[in-house]
């Protein structure tokens, strides 16, 4: 590979031990994918998760006490947010977790993270440009900026978003080049998208049957929004592990067919129609009914726009007490909320809201949580796996909150 | 004892060998290795229930969340990751996992992608398998058992 005179000053360690591990890490990297060069980014996204991982800790260790400083306008993903441990006496927490994850916070803030404790740093200011190289972890962050900004990222893991951000750079390969950025499959939508909720289902349904595909999308109405778009492509990302799709006449590479294909014609097609989308809302689904031990929405992290709805729905009525209605949210998203009044209406209700959180860190199995139900088709996917295993019932919000209220 | 060899392409660096665990499924390290014991913990997958410590694992391809690499790391740091991995073709994620094993806690733990015939058609789970990621080499020896039959025991690249 190709290495600029600073690139090869940071691996030699003229720079710093944090860059040199950080550049040997990339060239090793870029090597097995065949880049020619690095690229300079100046946005990262950043994982600081997993602290019953040992490594996840040592890590972020690791990099900070090397003297490691991000160079890149830096965001972080949801954490195991400490000021949510153990504050609901029904999901306590072990200690030792707790002094992990303050571990692991503590470094990546001694680098320079701005702690937005986010999957969604694309509304907290951390916004590429069309064209840009990024390196960004989150599959739904990743499809989101790919896609609805046009920013350009490979699928990045944790340590590889740290040595980006210290040495703010990236090899070149994979969907930094224009080459692979070209649609293969068309998708056709024949139906009217009139929740969010259908919007996950679709990106269901795409990753399902375009799993590693970069699918065309024709047919989205031209008013659907960035965060309708945040919701089908969280789905198609962890159901097909899909990191791009072009949207006709909505997303910036795809003003005309020709030009989100580069030239060729699709290698598939699909319609997708009302029917689908109601087969695919039951085949999310793992459990039809049973004791439901908890709800949980905001999966990605909300917009101020669905808290509100949210707020509406519930209007003065009351969780269960044998249930536990969660919503997981960025905390500027929750302050603005609250400014607005909604906060207050959800806190009356009993909801319990986790700032700057996701449900996969939580002690959830000590808990006793076996079935769920959420209005997120990402969630709905994933929780049946490691390390949740849970069953899940997948309806929209207003389901979710009917069957959480008496 | 017939063998056979396969070149492709070297993720890693590293020379080690092992019993063969072959699958023809997709298979995610982030749904299906734990890391404290090195079993195979999706119940969805074939391989569910089996210990990955000194096996050579072959599978076509990698499947699951970025999380991937983070399973492998701390896999190879507490010594309960395979001894190696062929592949059809390697995500970045998994990559990033075993590089990082190497870089971060000197465990070096030989991958191959690319091979030019698929290995998951050739190994069988219980072949002995001799990984050379550092030439891009790997050597298939398949164990006579008993209640194989004649030809059908034999490795040939026709």
């Amino acid at each position: 590979m190709h290495l600029t005179d600073e690139e090869k000053q940071m691996l030699s360690g003229d720079a710093g031990e944090a860059a040199r591990l950080s550049m040997e890490l990339l060239v090793k990297i870029g090597d097995v994918y065949g880049a020619k060069q690095m690229v300079s980014v100046r946005s990262v996204h950043a994982a600081c998760v997993y602290p019953e991982f040992s490594v996840a800790v040592e890590m972020m260790e690791k990099f900070a006490d090397l003297g490691g400083k991000f160079r890149t306008v830096t965001t972080a993903n949801p954490i195991l947010n400490p000021q949510n441990m153990g504050r609901w006496e029904d999901m306590p927490e072990p200690n030792e977790l707790k002094q992990a994850t303050i571990r692991q916070i503590n470094s990546i803030k001694r680098m320079g993270v701005i702690p937005n404790w986010s999957c969604t740093p694309y509304f907290q200011g951390n916004l590429p440009r069309l064209g840009e190289p990024v390196s960004w972890v989150e599959s739904s962050a990743i499809i989101f900026a790919n896609s609805v900004l046009g920013a350009r990222t490979n699928r990045t893991t944790m340590g590889v978003d740290l040595a980006s951000a210290i040495t703010g750079r990236v090899p070149n390969f994979g969907l930094l080049l224009p080459e692979n950025r070209a649609g293969t499959a068309l998708v056709r939508v024949d139906f009217k998208l009139e929740r969010l909720f259908d919007y996950g289902t679709i990106g269901f349904i795409i990753g399902k049957v375009f799993a590693g595909e970069v699918p065309v999308i024709e047919g989205l109405p031209s008013t659907t929004t960035a965060n309708q778009l945040k919701v089908m492509g969280a789905a198609a990302a962890i159901k097909g592990g899909i990191a791009l799709y072009h949207a006709l006449g909505i997303t910036p590479e795809a003003k005309t067919k020709k030009e989100a294909f580069h030239g060729k014609k699709p290698e598939f097609e699909l319609e997708i129609g009302e029917k689908d989308i109601k087969a695919a809302t039951e085949e999310i689904s793992t459990i039809r009914n049973g004791k439901i031990d908890a709800v949980l929405v905001g999966c990605p992290h909300p917009s101020v726009e669905e808290i509100k709805e949210l707020a509406y729905i519930l209007n003065g009525r009351k969780i269960r007490k044998n249930i536990k209605f969660c919503l997981f949210a960025a905390s500027d998203t929750v302050n603005w909320s609250r400014k607005m009044g909604y906060i207050d209406i959800l806190e009356e209700s009993n909801v319990r809201i986790f700032e700057g959180d996701c449900i996969i860190f939580h002690s959830t199995r000590e808990w006793g949580w076996k079935n769920v139900a959420t209005n997120s088709a990402k969630y709905a996917c994933s929780l049946p796996s490691n390390p949740t295993y849970f069953d899940v019932l997948y309806t929209d919000l207003k389901g979710c909150v009917d069957l959480a209220t008496t | 004892m017939d063998k056979m060899i396969l070149k492709g392409r070297g993720v890693t660096s590293g020379v080690a060998e092992g019993e063969a665990l072959v699958t023809r499924q997709p298979f995610g390290f982030s749904h299906g290795l734990e890391p404290a014991t090195g079993r195979i913990s999706d119940e969805k997958h074939e391989w569910f229930g089996h210990d990955v410590r000194a096996k050579v694992l072959v599978f076509p391809y990698g499947k699951g969340s970025s999380s991937g690499g983070l399973y492998v790391l701390e896999a190879a740091k507490r010594g309960n990751a395979p001894v190696a991995v062929v592949t059809l073709d390697i995500d970045p994620v998994i990559a990033a996992g075993f590089i990082m094993a190497k870089l971060f806690y000197n465990k070096e733990i030989p991958v191959i992608d690319k091979p030019q015939r698929n290995p998951c058609e050739i190994v069988r789970t219980g072949d002995w398998i001799k990984v050379d990621a550092d030439n891009g080499i790997i050597e298939i020896r398949r164990q006579a058992r008993k209640h194989d039959k004649g030809g059908q025991n034999s490795l040939s690249l026709s």
